[in-house]
């Protein structure tokens, strides 16, 4: 029944003195039957109910081995068929051993921030000589395909600090300092945003603190919907950017084990893109994951 | 009609974890299976659906039934509807604000490293970090299935298999789990934190 009906004949119902209502009894009565016919279930759904396990029962139960033997078959086409770039770097995913679930890390949003900042590193005492100025200047990138009205901000050459202090304002989980600019890092993984988070971190960077300087805030999330609330200039990326970003500089053998051991981390715990051991391990629906992923995305150049 | 017990379809789809998430909860469409396929998948959804949160439901009956008055009405106050047990494949039971709940949550259990296993139903007292004196004493204390896991919590796990009553398997996880869960909430309020109206973050 219409619901504009319904209201209608419920009013005019309620409108009817005591005379008139009995005038309009076969109306009244038809209106309650109609009440009851709504109140019960449509007669037909237990039988198709049961109808539908049947089908369920007959074509799929009997045959899942040979539904699951189509689907991989499938997943190994689609990955050949990947160019040797992208095939590169599903193998390193897949040749490296995941220690962060090893270690109960797995989602400890200070290791991930703290190594983030070990990388970006680029000054003494850097960890990572030649490597922090190339994952600063894939990081530099991947912020200026977001805001293509950045300058330079020199992040292959930035000194970087974990959990910086900013006096009464908070703790910034990364700080980035070049000589061209100052990047607070906010990052989120399981936890949602405190109040005024980015907004009293954007307080720091205001001109007279920078030295002329640009400064530029950034949220990085887990999650690709968790977006900030704040009103203040920032650029949101997500941990699946900084893997596409940052994968290339990990492909042939055993290159950067760290960063490799990072990156499997993220792809298997942030994005859902990889799992343990190699690619023709990993399940099905992770498999189409990553390839999806790569195959829309892509790997930055 | 409410449904009660482990269907050959729920066990079916309880023990295969490849075709479960890659095929059946799909996120995007797979174009390889065939349409009588889709047809046939695209059926049971409706059945899996009620017997995925009947099954949670019946587990938090069960821890219900042996709340006292506060952690009922604790309970009371997080009840979840069942298009968000649906969603979020879990039920909990808070036991302090902020600092540690009981959480009954679908998972993949499997013996071999690589694969998926089997979808199981686990129970787990999840205490915060900085509170985890409270799991001191219960630790010596642990009896068979209870077990502690690596990153600190208390686990019990179940399979789901055919035949099997919801009432059977809640209570199969829950009891086990239950007088730990006990001193560990005495244990927190020891430390003077006061019961909650939030459930886990």
């Amino acid at each position: 029944m219409d619901a504009r009906q319904f209201v209608a004949e419920l009013v005019t119902l309620s409108q009817r003195r005591e005379p008139e209502a009995a005038r309009h009894e076969k109306a009244r009565r038809q209106f309650v039957e109609r009440l009851l016919a709504l109140s019960k279930p449509p007669p037909t759904v237990e039988r198709e109910k049961e109808d539908d396990l049947e089908l369920f029962r007959d074509r799929v139960m009997p045959h899942v081995e040979s539904i699951m033997r189509v689907v991989v078959g499938a997943q190994a086409l689609r990955r050949r068929e990947l160019d040797w770039r992208t095939r590169a770097a599903i193998d390193a995913l897949g040749a490296t051993s995941d220690l962060f679930e090893l270690l109960g890390l797995e989602r400890d949003e200070v290791t991930y921030t703290r190594a983030i900042a070990a990388f970006l590193n680029a000054r003494e005492p850097c960890r990572y000589p030649g490597l922090s100025s190339d994952c600063g200047g894939r990081f530099e990138s991947l912020l200026r395909r977001k805001n293509p009205n950045l300058g330079d901000l020199a992040l292959n050459r930035a000194y970087s600090e974990a959990e910086r202090t900013l006096g009464r304002e908070g703790r910034v989980d990364i700080a980035l300092e070049s000589d061209a600019a100052v990047v607070f890092i906010e990052a989120k993984i399981g936890a949602e945003e405190r109040a005024n988070q980015l907004d009293d971190y954007s307080r720091e960077l205001t001109p007279s603190r920078l030295g002329g300087r640009q400064g530029v805030l950034v949220f990085l999330t887990a999650r690709k919907d968790q977006v900030s609330q704040s009103a203040v200039p920032h650029i949101h990326i997500c941990f699946e950017e900084l893997l596409l970003a940052w994968l290339p500089l990990v492909l042939g053998e055993q290159r950067h084990g760290d960063l490799r051991h990072y990156l499997k981390a993220i792809a298997v715990h942030l994005a859902g893109v990889a799992a343990r051991g190699p690619f023709e391990l990993w399940p099905i629906s992770t498999q189409r994951a990553c390839l999806e992923l790569l195959e829309k995305e892509g790997l930055d150049p | 009609m409410t449904l009660e017990t482990v269907s050959d379809i729920f066990a079916f789809v309880c023990k295969n974890a490849d075709f479960t998430n890659s095929i059946l909860f799909a996120e995007t469409e797979v174009p390889e299976i065939r349409p009588e396929e889709r047809d046939a998948i695209g059926s049971v959804e409706r059945h899996l659906r009620e017997s995925y949160v009947g099954l949670l439901n019946a587990c938090r009956d069960d821890m219900y039934a042996r709340a006292d008055d506060e952690l009922k009405a604790t309970m009371g106050r997080n009840w979840n509807r069942d298009d968000s047990i649906w969603e979020r494949g879990r039920v909990e039971l808070p036991l302090l604000i902020e600092s540690s709940y009981v959480e009954i949550a679908y998972a993949w259990i499997g013996e071999e490293e690589t694969r998926l296993g089997q979808l199981s139903l686990v129970s787990e007292i999840w205490v915060q970090k900085r509170r985890r004196g409270a799991l001191c004493d219960v630790e010596s204390r642990l009896v068979n299935p209870v077990v502690i896991t690596p990153d600190k919590k208390l686990r019990v796990i179940a399979d789901i298999t055919e035949g099997a009553r919801f009432q059977e398997l809640a209570r199969s996880v829950v009891a086990p789990l239950w007088p730990f869960a006990i001193d560990v909430r005495s244990a927190l309020l020891r430390q003077g934190k006061g019961p909650t109206r939030q459930g886990p973050s």
